[in-house]
């Protein structure tokens, strides 16, 4: 059936009005908390030590901590080097589902090395890889879920980017994945599996340290409140100090980072940098990755921003923060009017994995174990009704 | 026997009896040009020649939003045109074929199939091609073109055949290929003088 767009209709008067009434409450919020940010950056001491006292408290936590440099800096476009190893991946999936006849779980990660400086075209890799059995199901025997498929593929994707670096490092590398450094966000991994996971990921984040590879996630439109949840806890722990941060009695909902920056930034200009604090009861230690805000644009009224998260170890190090910020401006700058990292973009292009290409694994599958005899499930009815052709 | 020196450019797109169309990567466009002379070797072993009558080069959405941005470091440019699936398009204007070792300038019995071998012929085999039946009968071919710059076409084969032929001691191919062009077009004044301008302008 198509839309009954006469329901449509009679409810536009009221969206209209919710809407305006949401923007009002909006820009309400966003002058408090811009206030709040200017009160906090004469008092950033008394942030950090409101930030650490939350820290301390057991239980949840995602906001931003003020690091060694001023809370409303910002700091101008630094030269970019002239020979650079810039490497991204980005990977897609073909998540399980128990409606299909099988059930397999495939991940497709794209990766393109460039070496800037050299002229040379980048070389370029797909790296397809199906999960194993024992990997497909939880613990507890239940298929694994879109959570858990992100992090198996945000696990290759790093995988790969370490083992497409050299044994040594002669000039600037960075490797870039497209979102939040941290990959253990969400997935409901325990046991056994979640310290294999862990383990893997430490050994990962271990070598690109020693080697001095700058690992960077970039999140363009990041949508997170991490500064504006900082102020927050800030203004709870002046107003009673010493008492316990509570996220429910949070003033300024809906007022992202993005919006507390953007006027702040200009064309090429990052902000200060900040630690990402993301805590839990199953991650206590929640303080290893980095941040700043950079604007991408080339604009002065159309400022666009990215977050840019790195390893903590390196925040307090300006030479590579400097690096990093240079470059992915440069990279961003490519595709102007519409800037974003062209390898990120590219990496996209190359992992994409399309429906027919779903299909077609399926079918190899299937041909394969059709050969051994081995039994096949079936496709659910819900799944050969939706295959009917359409009208 | 002499080894032929052809270079394989692309592979067909598709095709008729009258044209085809090959497809290549950016970076084996180096050597095919306007008006050279091409061959497909098919699975009998006959050959079916042509004249290259258009190159274009295809776009997508990255390219036009690279084209629109302020500056392109040298590596994503070689990106690119090297590893983007961006095939370029040569379009062939069928002039002849070759079967049991006999050349015919007329049109072929059947097209070239899709993903046959397109290959560059060198000069030996395009003036073996051109002197064929020493009246220059395959320019016809070419006089029939109708959405092409013909006398682009023209120069640019004649150029480079003449220079093939005159590299073997003979002078006189490009004068008889004139002397042809000027039977082949009696009635049709308005275009012959056209040709013939465009001609000049090579000498």
């Amino acid at each position: 059936m198509p839309i009954n767009y006469a329901h449509i209709q009679n409810t536009l008067d009221h969206y209209a009005e919710l809407t305006r009434k949401k923007l009002d409450e909006a820009t309400e919020s966003f002058s408090r908390a811009n206030a709040q940010l200017e009160i906090a950056a004469q008092h950033q001491e008394a942030v950090l030590n409101a930030i650490e006292h939350a820290e301390a408290e057991p239980g949840n936590l995602y906001t931003a901590k003020p690091s060694h440099e001023a809370l409303l800096s910002s700091f101008p476009l630094p030269d970019y080097p002239k020979d650079y190893t810039l490497i991204a991946a980005d990977g897609s999936q073909i998540n399980p589902s128990r409606h299909r006849a099988l059930q397999f779980c495939l991940i497709n990660v794209g990766l393109i090395h460039v070496e800037h400086g050299s002229g040379e075209a980048p070389s370029q890799q797909v790296f397809s890889k199906l999960l194993d059995h024992d990997e497909l199901y939880t613990n507890d025997g239940r298929l694994i879920g879109e959570d858990e498929v992100a992090l198996h593929r945000d696990l290759f994707e790093r995988q790969f980017l370490m083992e497409a670096l050299p044994a040594s490092i002669q000039k600037p590398t960075i490797t870039l994945t497209d979102g939040p450094l941290e990959v253990f966000s969400g997935a409901p991994f325990s046991g056994d599996r979640r310290q294999r996971i862990l383990d893997q990921k430490i050994t990962i984040e271990k070598r690109m340290k020693n080697l001095g590879v700058i690992n960077a996630g970039y999140i363009d439109k990041p949508g997170a409140e991490m500064v504006n949840r900082m102020l927050d806890i800030y203004h709870q722990n002046r107003d009673s100090a010493n008492t316990k941060y509570d996220s429910k009695k949070r003033a300024n909902k809906g007022v992202s980072d993005l919006a507390l920056f953007q006027k702040r930034l200009a064309p090429g200009e990052r902000s200060s940098v900040f630690y990402a604090i993301n805590k839990s009861e199953e991650k206590p230690e929640g303080n290893d990755v980095g941040f700043f805000l950079l604007n991408v644009s080339d604009e002065l009224e159309n400022p666009w921003l990215a977050r840019v998260e790195f390893p903590a170890w390196m925040a307090n190090d300006t030479a590579k923060i400097n690096i990093l910020h240079a470059i992915l401006y440069r990279d961003a700058q490519v595709l102007n009017p519409t800037p974003y990292p062209y390898v990120l973009h590219r990496a996209h292009e190359l992992a994409i994995v399309m429906m027919a290409e779903h299909d077609e694994v399926e079918e190899m599958l299937i041909s394969r174990l059709n050969r051994d005899n081995i039994p096949l499930g079936t496709m659910s009815h819900k799944q050969s009704l939706k295959f009917l052709p359409k009208r | 026997m002499k080894e032929m020196r052809t270079i394989p450019i692309g592979k067909l797109l598709r095709a008729d009896n009258r044209q085809f169309v090959a497809g290549c990567r950016v970076k084996e466009l180096e050597t095919p040009a306007l008006g050279a002379l091409v061959k497909v070797i098919l699975q009998d072993k006959s050959e079916v020649y042509g004249l290259i009558t258009r190159i274009s080069i295809n776009d997508d959405g990255l390219v036009r939003q690279l084209a629109s941005g302020v500056s392109i470091p040298p590596e994503y440019t070689a990106d690119n045109r090297q590893n983007r699936n961006l095939p370029v398009e040569i379009e062939v204007l069928t002039v002849g074929f070759a079967r049991e070792g006999h050349l015919f300038h007329q049109l072929p019995p059947r097209p070239p199939l899709s993903l046959d071998l397109l290959y560059l012929c060198d000069d030996d085999e395009l003036v073996r091609f051109s002197k064929h039946g020493k009246n220059q009968a395959y320019l016809r071919h070419i006089l029939r073109l109708t959405d092409m710059p013909v006398e682009e076409v023209l120069i640019s084969h004649l150029s480079q055949a003449r220079r093939a032929h005159e590299a073997t001691g003979n002078h006189s191919w490009y004068r008889e290929a004139c002397e042809r062009l000027i039977i082949l077009l009696r009635d049709d004044y308005t275009r012959l003088s056209t040709i013939l301008d465009a001609l000049s302008a090579m000498e």
